[in-house]
């Protein structure tokens, strides 16, 4: 009795099944066709970003000097790859900073971070939240000028800490937002250790080089 | 088939106003609420809205006989969700600036109850005509509730109207309003008044019977 009650509950959901498998594929098909275009939506994004977060005195022309970096790292014995974008300067040949693309879980989901650094990563030269679906009012402040703003010239020797008060003037903290310590703090772990990671790799190729390397 | 409801025309224009899905039925009032800050995102959201409405009503009403009425909530939403996420990659193609701002309040059209009682009221029960010109006047509906938030919000709020500055330089920006307390206090005052028209109406219909 209860082998014909099952089959007939899969028989009742027949249509939902065919639902289920045809919008499948009709997602699939959106993806396949939309996919291409969205990611080059992003990367401009992400290349829009490079002027503002690595100072530059020639901003103009600074996309064109852009060079992808592709490395990497050991995540928990897994080797992982990174990407980073090397901005040289006019001759082509000095590096002005790197930014780094680096992401991690925040309060509610994954927190995608843009992270300008110097030439030698000593110092951070700016931050850009990309991608985040923090708590609206709370959490989203992450993107906003005032708190991406107190990483700007944050040195990289120590971690950076997130701290409930005003930070002092030449510590290496920055002030959570309000209620937002989570989200805070995650951006705060995902700075430091893209920071980690991507001097982890410059030490490796300066041994690689042997020589020193320019500024 | 007299006694099969409303027709296509009635439904139509019952969406716009008489049966406003925010202002009378006191549906979807989380976009309202969210997105109207201003006038771009307001619009972006209506049309998303339209999208999903219109090919959510005429699937259901393509497929109204077939549904088991244990089981038709879960097909509901099953549209839904698969016209919302195409909705949002074509945002997000097309229209990538406005698909960040808008954020997760996008896939959250899922769960707007719009969508969901269109299809349940009208939908599963009357035919494709019906159900896309229901789901025709009700987009309009909503999408002139959203207009009548996000005006309100931008132009006192940011001076500005699409992105236009409107207002003189000399208004001082309402902050409030472009805030969620600001929303709330639009969407109170504007129901009320709305409310309040409707009543008059009445009274005015009523005497002169």
């Amino acid at each position: 009795m209860s082998d014909t009650k099952k089959a007939n509950y899969l028989v009742q959901a027949w249509l939902v099944l065919t639902l289920a498998v045809s919008f499948g594929g009709a997602l699939a098909g959106v993806h396949l066709a939309l996919n291409e275009g969205i990611k080059r939506n992003k990367k401009n994004e992400t290349y829009s970003q490079i002027p503002k977060l690595v100072p530059d005195p020639d901003k103009k022309r600074l996309k064109d000097r852009v060079e992808e970096v592709v490395f990497t790292v050991d995540v928990g014995g897994v080797a992982t790859e990174r990407t980073a974008y090397k901005a040289l300067a006019d001759d082509g040949k000095a590096v002005i900073g790197y930014m780094l693309r680096a992401s991690g879980m925040g309060y509610v989901d994954k927190i995608e971070v843009l992270i300008g650094v110097d030439a030698r990563a000593t110092k951070i030269t700016g931050i850009y939240v990309l991608a985040q679906i923090e708590t609206p009012g709370l959490g989203n402040k992450i993107r906003s000028e005032d708190f991406e703003g107190q990483f700007v010239n944050k040195l990289t020797a120590k971690d950076i800490e997130v701290i409930k008060t005003a930070p002092k003037s030449d510590s290496n903290d920055i002030q959570a937002i309000t209620s937002a310590t989570i989200s805070s703090k995650a951006v705060c772990d995902i700075v430091n250790n893209a920071v980690r990671e991507f001097q982890k790799y410059l030490d490796s190729i300066d041994q690689n080089n042997g020589a020193r390397v320019k500024e | 088939m007299p006694s099969d409801g409303p027709t296509a025309g009635e439904r139509f224009v019952r969406g716009l106003i008489p049966e406003n899905p925010v202002y009378r039925q006191l549906l979807g009032m989380c976009p309202t609420l969210a997105v109207t800050g201003g006038m771009k995102t307001a619009m972006t959201m209506a049309g998303a809205v339209a999208f999903v409405l219109i090919c959510a009503n005429v699937l259901t009403s393509l497929i109204r006989n077939l549904l088991k009425p244990h089981l038709r909530i879960l097909v509901f939403t099953l549209t839904i969700a698969a016209f919302v996420t195409i909705a949002d990659r074509v945002l997000a193609y097309a229209m990538y600036d406005m698909s960040k701002e808008l954020g997760p309040y996008i896939p959250l059209i899922i769960v707007n109850c719009v969508i969901i009682c269109r299809c349940e009221v009208c939908a599963s029960k009357q035919s494709v005509l019906v159900a896309a010109s229901d789901a025709v006047g009700q987009s309009i509906g909503f999408a002139l509730a959203l207009a009548s938030v996000a005006s309100l919000r931008e132009i006192l709020g940011a001076g500005t109207f699409f992105g236009l500055q409107v207002m003189p330089s000399a208004w001082p920006n309402w902050g409030i309003m472009v805030m969620p307390p600001g929303a709330f206090l639009t969407l109170g005052l504007l129901l009320g008044l709305a409310n309040w028209i409707g009543a008059i109406r009445e009274k005015k219909s009523g005497t002169s019977a």
